[in-house]
């Protein structure tokens, strides 16, 4: 009888891994419980952080204290299943009233350039306008976040444009150098068509 | 049939000798010629179909194109499964065969089909090359030495470096034995632009026909036959073939009333321009030209590999002195590498074997002829795998343990030694050569039931694995295969040339001296043998005890199917926004690859952007596919953040996913991207793919997926495959203002096709290249919307209007990508988990995506990926391996006819399934098929030490002992032999459980669970074994004193 339970285990190993395979594998679940805390941490609510900050102009994101510590890539929030925003990644933060927030190693990457305009009517370069199906405009960036304003074109100069933007004051700043990756950065953070997440 | 194979060998030494010796030139002359590669070829058998189709949005590719395709082809007979994908232009449909299926014959049957397909017009399908995912031997960049930095000359430089490419490599890298196509991806063709101002078009009331026929007419040649003068024959032609942008210009469109000549010069500018590409390459942040010779199905990869870096060193002598060609990826040094790894194990495996076979055997030419056979063994396996054609990779012969081939041989030549020394100390003298001889045959006949049949277990344990199918039958069947020949080879030998060696070299004066390492562990041994057999029923309870903790740790293994092969470099894929143009993604991409190439530990990086000429691969311009070369791991610099690969890796995607916006990034590699993209249509390890008709609904379920699988712990890389809509400027012709003035839809849409599209109208001729001429409006104003609005569309001779008042001119939206199989249309949600746990990953996936997601009728998710190979082959292998422990029941019994000593025997394969699993644990390491294949090849190991236990066991008792002296002696005189056996088989092991060379990390699972298992079966057996043989006497001894043996 001791034989035969023997042997009947021994068989029975063989196919045991299946049978528990899809059961508790507690012994490999290391630390879920933190690696949630983690995510909350430094997922969603990644605009309250970085509004603390204060970018109110380009030498703001200076102050980017963090990125550097970032070691995984896990502290990254990925929205709509892949997406790249969040401390540590190009895309600190996105807000639908804002626009969205870039690291100041982005900034430098894209080779963006900045001017003052003293109101809502200024002249720009032709490669200072933004192109995008039927609308023009032009990158405002105010309190370290670039947001895409619609342009009225009031001329064309021999160079650029004379253009009227509502919704960018004196002082505020404009993009006009990089427009182009800049534009897809704001297609990929912002246009939920393309990936159907929204902030 | 045995004994009188051991007694004509030992009879006709020098005939043994011969034929080894043939053997063995065989043998070499088999390994020269063996196929070698990396890893066995998983890819099934299928045929791409390629169609470009110009001006259809992916929706209208899926009906007009792909569908009829797919429809077509599910007729044919052997075809297991359809993919397609639609994107704007190009259609691409994969049939899938089943596996028996000959590839020149499915592509035989598509191309039949195709013949009677209804297309629209133009549209012509191809088929891709005949290639597997391991088809993509040879990478190599054709750069210039000095980057033009001027827009204008650096345009020329690329087009110039893709002519070199397309007329003056290409076709001789063709002719390489082996290579089945050279794709071409990067650079700009060279083309002739006529890029018309559409305001002068419109003063000189010229069509875009017009341009087009203007050149028909004058861009050609023609014969005039030949003319006979006095006493010789002239030929006859006429020149009009154009040469150059001058002679373009001078074309002639059209004389005005006023008789005004108009000159293509006087109404457009003709130069050099951009065409609009589908594929762009870059390496190390500059664009390049990129080639990649395919292998041709079933050839040598590294033989191949190696010929096109031959042909691209004698390519480079003839090459423009500006010119620089540089090998980018060669998968020989991939190929050789691995094999470095398997080649260094195997030799310090047998090196360990050996040392440890003189250590313990104590007689130094019985070591040598034990070890002897190790490479005898190899050679004739070689032979063997040669004439089955299986090829020699890191499955096939990493697999191979001389410490188990061997353990035939030792346990042959061990009993020699030990008989020999009885029958010379019976004699009192030296033996005579006859003397020797005899023993030796009575000796290697005495034992072959144990060693033969003990073999012929291991190798019986192993048939299950030839009934794996699929990517399991083609990973593992090799390796069983290859394990069979070497034990066979290895059995024929220890009944031949081993006896043989034995009468020839073994002294009459051998004596079975006790080496140092068997009087220790003798003296260990004796004392723990008799304490266990005083308490025999505790001995019984810690055997139960182990296997009931075997199986537990067992079931908390998680499960891979096999560890995945380090490639040496790795790759990235890059996904960008659907609508995302290739200059800013071209753009992108080289800012990426900046970044990577900063990296000291980074020797190139390389990208390929959007699709090749020949779309194998036909991805939007939104996606790059990178290969980051790195340089030797012995230069790398001393970085405390990097010390592996991983952690390089790490880096990078942490640099890249700081500082590049507006893309994300999935880490894989080379061969391992290409075989999930060809096996699953994913490139991916798992992949979640939704089924269904709406493709809005699916790509949102995609989007739910994703985002519950991107939240599981260690989900790694989790992304929708879909990328959503894009924009799309449409015209849709005004009907009705078409009908008042008089005409068809068909100029509006030319001017379209013309305009915007561009037309070939042309080709200018040097020598046999030839480059078209294009006409098409400047890139400037293709880019105003206000310019395309004002297309001139040709109403009637010499009267255009404006484009915007016979057509409406709308910005819609339109899908980027259709994806089908099966006939249904699906998106994928590509993972790439870290954990190496696939199986539980995919089993909690599952089960919180059926919580969370309520498809509706017509709708279903299907999980693809590794883990089905995992699941397919633990399902087979669940029914056949306790079949073949059956059979060898089966075998023992009627060995051993007695009931109770075979399950005794048998329960030496559970204690050593508890080392295995304790050793797995230990090194942190989940069940995977690789691991699995080291069980069954521990049964058959644990089931040879019961037999030769309990044979020497029966032959004591028939000698009249009593049962106690019986397991005493028995378990003292076999020590020596089963300790010969179990470290030899762990120290042939050893070096593969330790190795950190390239694809070590495959045959490091099973190497952990021979080396672990073999350890506690060894002991449990010599403790546990003679303590229930003894316990259990009563039931074992009728038969016994009958006399049996085995």
């Amino acid at each position: 009888m001791k034989n035969v339970i023997l042997f009947l285990l021994f068989t029975g190993l063989l196919s045991f891994n299946s049978v528990y395979s899809e059961g508790d594998h507690s012994g490999h679940d290391h630390g879920s419980s933190d690696h949630k805390q983690h995510k909350e941490d430094d997922g969603h609510d990644h605009g309250k952080k970085h509004d603390d900050l204060g970018h109110d102009d380009h030498k703001g994101h200076d102050d980017h204290k963090g990125h550097d510590d970032h070691k995984d890539g896990d502290d990254g929030h990925n929205h709509g299943g892949g997406k790249a925003i969040g401390k540590g990644k190009a895309i600190v933060d996105v807000n639908e009233k804002k626009g969205f927030k870039l690291s100041k190693e982005a900034i430098k990457t894209l080779k963006l350039k900045l001017n003052t305009v003293d109101g809502s009517t200024f002249k720009i370069e032709k490669k200072t306008l933004v192109a995008s199906k039927n609308k023009k405009g032009i990158y405002r960036f105010r309190a370290g976040y670039f947001k895409f304003m619609p342009a009225i074109i009031l001329k064309e100069l021999p160079k650029g444009y004379m253009v009227k933007v509502k919704g960018v004051d004196f002082g505020d700043q404009i993009v006009v150098n990089g427009v182009g990756l800049l534009r897809v950065t704001d297609v990929y953070s912002t246009d939920k068509s393309e990936y159907g997440h929204a902030h | 049939m045995i004994n009188k194979v051991i007694e004509f060998s030992v009879n006709n030494r020098m005939f043994v000798f011969m034929a080894t010796l043939l053997l063995i030139i065989f043998g070499a002359k088999s390994f020269q010629e063996l196929s070698i590669d990396a890893v066995p070829d998983i890819t099934n058998t299928q045929v791409q179909i390629n169609t470009q189709v110009k001006g259809l949005v992916p929706e209208e590719v899926e009906r007009m194109v792909t569908f009829p395709i797919e429809y077509s082809m599910n007729g044919i007979p052997g075809v297991e499964t359809i993919r397609s994908i639609s994107r704007y232009g190009i259609s691409q449909v994969t049939v899938i065969f089943k596996e028996d299926t000959d590839i020149f014959r499915a592509r035989q049957l598509a191309s039949e089909k195709l013949q009677n397909i209804e297309l629209p017009e133009g549209v012509v399908p191809e088929m891709g090359p005949i290639s597997t995912g391991l088809g993509e031997i040879f990478h190599y960049s054709i750069e210039a030495k000095n980057v033009e930095t001027e827009p204008e000359k650096r345009l020329l430089q690329l087009m110039e470096l893709r002519s070199l490419q397309d007329w003056f490599i290409k076709p001789r890298l063709l002719t390489v034995k082996g290579v089945t196509e050279v794709n071409t991806i990067g650079g700009y063709e060279k083309q002739f632009f006529i890029q018309p101002d559409i305001h002068k078009m419109t003063k000189y009331g010229l069509h875009f026909d017009d341009i087009e026929s203007a050149i028909e007419k004058t861009n050609l040649n023609v014969g005039g036959g030949y003319i006979q003068q006095t006493g010789e024959q002239l030929l006859v032609r006429g020149v009009g073939l154009l040469q150059n942008i001058k002679d373009i210009e001078s074309v002639v469109v059209k004389r005005t009333s006023s008789y005004q000549v108009i000159k293509i010069k006087d109404i457009a500018n003709v130069k050099y321009d951009k065409q609009i590409r589908t594929g762009a390459a870059t390496v190390n942040g500059e664009e390049s030209i990129i080639g990649t010779a395919f292998m041709l199905l079933g050839e040598n990869s590294r033989a191949v590999a190696q010929r096109v870096s031959g042909k691209l060193d004698s390519i480079k002598k003839d090459l423009p002195s500006w010119v620089k060609l540089k090998v980018l990826y060669d998968r020989s040094n991939m190929v050789d590498s691995t094999l470095g790894t398997v080649e260094h194990n195997l030799f310090m495996g047998a090196g360990l074997v050996i040392l440890f076979l003189l250590l313990l055997v104590g007689n130094f030419r019985a070591a040598i002829i034990t070890s002897i056979t190790i490479p005898i063994s190899l050679l004739m396996t070689f032979i063997l795998m040669k004439w089955q054609n299986v090829s020699g990779n890191l499955m096939s012969l990493g697999a191979l343990d001389f410490g188990i081939i061997v353990d035939g041989a030792v346990i042959v030549i061990e009993n020699c030694v030990h008989r020999l020394q009885q029958r010379g100390k019976l004699a009192g003298r030296e033996l005579t050569r006859e003397e020797v001889k005899q023993v030796v045959i009575d000796s290697a006949i005495e034992i072959r039931s144990a060693a033969g049949f003990g073999e012929l277990i291991v190798i019986v344990v192993f048939v299950p694995l030839f009934a794996l199918t699929g990517v399991e039958g083609k990973m593992f069947g090799p390796m069983a295969t290859t394990f069979i020949m070497a034990l066979a080879s290895a059995l024929v030998l220890s009944f031949t040339v081993v006896p043989a060696l034995a009468a020839t070299f073994l002294s009459g004066k051998t004596r079975d001296k006790k080496p140092f390492l068997m009087n220790i562990a003798e003296k260990a041994f004796r004392p723990t043998l008799e304490s266990a057999l005083r308490v025999k029923k505790l001995v019984l309870g810690i055997g139960i005890a182990s296997i009931v903790a075997g199986v537990f740790l067992f079931s908390r293994l998680g499960a891979e199917f096999i560890p995945q092969l380090d490639e040496g470099d790795f790759a990235l894929q890059f996904i960008r926004p659907a609508n995302i143009s290739m200059e800013n993604s071209v753009k992108l991409q080289r800012i990426s690859e900046k970044i990577v190439a900063e990296f000291p530990q980074v020797k190139d990086v390389f990208a390929r952007t959007g699709a090749a000429e020949v779309a194998t691969d036909p991805m939007g311009v939104n996606i790059s596919d990178s290969y980051v070369m790195l340089n030797n791991f012995d230069d790398w610099p001393d970085d405390p953040n990097i010390k592996n690969k991983k952690d390089l890796m790490r880096e990078v995607k942490n640099k890249l996913d700081l500082h590049v916006p507006g893309q994300v990034m999935m880490v894989s590699q080379p061969v391992e991207l290409r075989f999930n993209e060809l096996l699953e249509g994913t490139r991916a390890d798992v992949s979640a793919k939704i089924f269904g008709d709406d493709l809005d609904k699916i790509i949102a379920y995609s989007k739910e997926v994703a985002e519950i699988v991107g939240e599981i712990e260690g989900a790694g890389e989790v992304e929708s495959e879909s990328k959503g809509k894009s924009p799309l400027l449409q015209y849709t012709p005004k009907m009705q203002a078409l009908a008042e003035l008089g005409v068809t839809a068909r100029p509006v849409l030319d001017a379209i096709s013309t305009a915007i599209g561009g037309r070939e109208v042309g080709h200018v001729y040097d020598g046999v290249r030839k480059f078209p001429i294009v006409t098409r409006l400047s890139e400037k104003e293709r880019k105003d919307v206000m310019t395309v609005r004002k297309l001139p569309v040709g109403i009637s001779e010499g009267y255009t209007v404006p484009i915007e008042q016979v057509a409406d001119i709308d910005f819609v939206e339109t899908f980027s990508a259709v994806s089908r199989e099966n006939s249904q249309r699906r998106i994928a949600v590509l993972i790439n988990p870290e954990v190496r746990d696939i199986e539980s990953f995919v089993n909690k996936a599952k089960k919180l995506v059926d919580e969370k997601v309520k498809l509706p009728e017509g709708y279903y998710i299907e999980w693809g990926g590794s883990f089905k190979n995992l699941q397919s082959a633990k399902e087979r292998l669940g029914v056949l391996v306790p079949m073949a422990l059956l059979i060898i029941l089966a075998m023992l019994y009627a060995a051993f006819k007695n009931f109770a000593q075979v399950v005794l025997i048998f329960a030496c394969a559970p204690m050593a399934l508890i080392g295995g699993v304790v050793s797995l644990n230990i090194m942190g390491m989940p069940f995977s098929i690789s691991a699995g294949v080291g069980f069954i090849a521990l049964c058959g190991i644990s089931i040879l030490n019961g037999v030769v236990l309990v044979t020497y066991f029966n032959r004591l008792i028939k000698d009249g002992k009593s049962p106690e002296e019986v397991v005493k002696e028995g378990a003292m005189t076999r020590l020596r032999p089963v300790l010969m056996t179990a470290l030899t088989d762990i120290f042939g092991f050893l070096p593969m459980m330790f190795s950190t060379g390239l694809g070590a990390e495959v045959q490091k699972p099973l190497a952990t669970v021979v080396v672990g298992g073999i350890l506690s079966a060894t002991a449990l057996t010599l403790i546990v074994l003679p303590s229930l043989y003894k316990l259990f006497i009563k039931q074992m001894q009728p038969n016994l004193f009958k006399g049996d043996s085995a």
